[in-house]
């Protein structure tokens, strides 16, 4: 047991002479976590700005489709457009996102 | 009747991983208590590599060592304890002051507390080695010569191993080194020395043994080596005679 304290006391002292060392050991994991927050922070923001553009159909037309419709248009990841048909193919359905954006 | 050997060394065979080569080529030899053992030869003779195994630092490929009457193959930590070792390279923290080198050193030999700073301090006292003043790698090359050899004697071994210890020094060091080999000598401990310098192994060793492509080429006192070949005035006639003056390397 008295061996190992001495090793280490040994390496304690060698490590905290070693000013590149302590640097690699503390500051370089420090910077690494920074830069990763820096990285996953702009990756985040750029999914949370772009939106899915979303048809939503409601044949139900009762207290369960209402609430998924409320609960999709509260979502901060879609975008839900609504057709003024009461009863729309599911052509026309498919057409009206790709109109919005231009595409058609 | 002779003395029981405090070494013996039995067909002792050596050949490194991916050489076809015998570091060492079945040697086999006997070392008395209270002797100074040189061995001799030139660079890549084989003389670390003998001195590695001894020292339990490298197994060997064939042949057994007994060391006080220890095999090296099944009491390698009970001879680890009666050994001391003082490499060919300095082997201390150049970061750390010698004081923390040789706390720690004497720490992994056992030793602790007040005792181990009083052995500390004598070393200290003895070899002129400040002990606080400057980290190691602030020193000269004497002084850490000195302080190698400290770090290896700290426990007062039984037996030392001595490989290369005078290299690069100057000549007060190293003649505070030769007067300190021959008084721990004296007073019981078995030193095996290499060197290259022929005239301190003639001056310092009781008994020689020149080693040359895994082989040992002779052996005898440093006076017999010399008296066996006519031509030869001193040990470093007689070396350079069995070793050829090719180059090595």
């Amino acid at each position: 047991m008295y061996k190992y304290l001495a090793i280490v006391r040994k390496d304690f002292l060698l490590l905290i002479r070693d000013r590149a060392g302590l640097a690699i050991l503390f500051i370089m994991p420090a910077a690494l976590v920074f830069i990763m927050t820096l990285l996953q922070d702009s990756s985040f923001r750029a999914v949370e700005e772009s939106k899915i553009s979303m048809v939503f159909v409601d044949y139900d037309n009762d207290i369960i489709g209402h609430a998924i419709g409320a609960g999709l248009a509260q979502s901060r990841f879609f975008e839900i457009h609504k057709l003024p048909e009461q009863d729309p193919s599911k052509k026309k359905a498919r057409e009206k996102p790709l109109q919005q954006a231009g595409f058609k | 009747m002779a003395p029981y050997p405090i070494i013996k060394i039995s067909n002792l065979t050596k050949i490194y991983k991916n050489s076809s080569d015998r570091a060492l080529d079945d040697i086999s030899l006997s070392i008395y208590p209270n002797e100074i053992f040189g061995l001799l030869g030139p660079n890549g003779a084989g003389k670390t590599t003998a001195i590695s195994i001894l020292c339990t630092l490298l197994h060997p490929s064939s042949g057994d060592v007994f060391i006080d009457g220890l095999s090296l193959k099944t009491h390698g930590k009970e001879i680890k304890k009666i050994i001391g070792i003082v490499p060919q390279d300095i082997a201390l923290y150049p970061k750390l002051t010698p004081f923390e080198n040789l706390r720690f050193y004497g720490s992994i030999y056992g030793l602790k507390g007040q005792n181990l700073k009083n052995i500390i301090n004598d070393y200290c006292e003895k070899f002129g080695i400040e002990k606080n003043k400057h980290k190691t790698s602030e020193l000269s090359g004497g002084m850490r010569r000195r302080i190698n050899l400290t770090a290896g004697i700290l426990h007062r071994p039984k037996i030392l191993f001595l490989d290369e210890p005078t290299v690069g020094i100057d000549v007060q060091s190293k003649k505070i080194i030769i007067d300190y080999l021959h008084e721990i000598n004296h007073n019981g401990t078995t030193i095996i020395y290499t060197s290259h310098y022929m005239e301190e192994a003639e001056n310092l060793c009781s008994r020689i043994g020149i080693i040359d492509n895994g082989k040992i080429i002779a052996k005898g006192e440093p006076c017999q080596l010399i008296e066996s070949d006519k031509d030869c005035k001193n040990l470093e006639e007689v070396f350079l005679r069995l070793t050829g003056r090719a180059l090595r390397d």
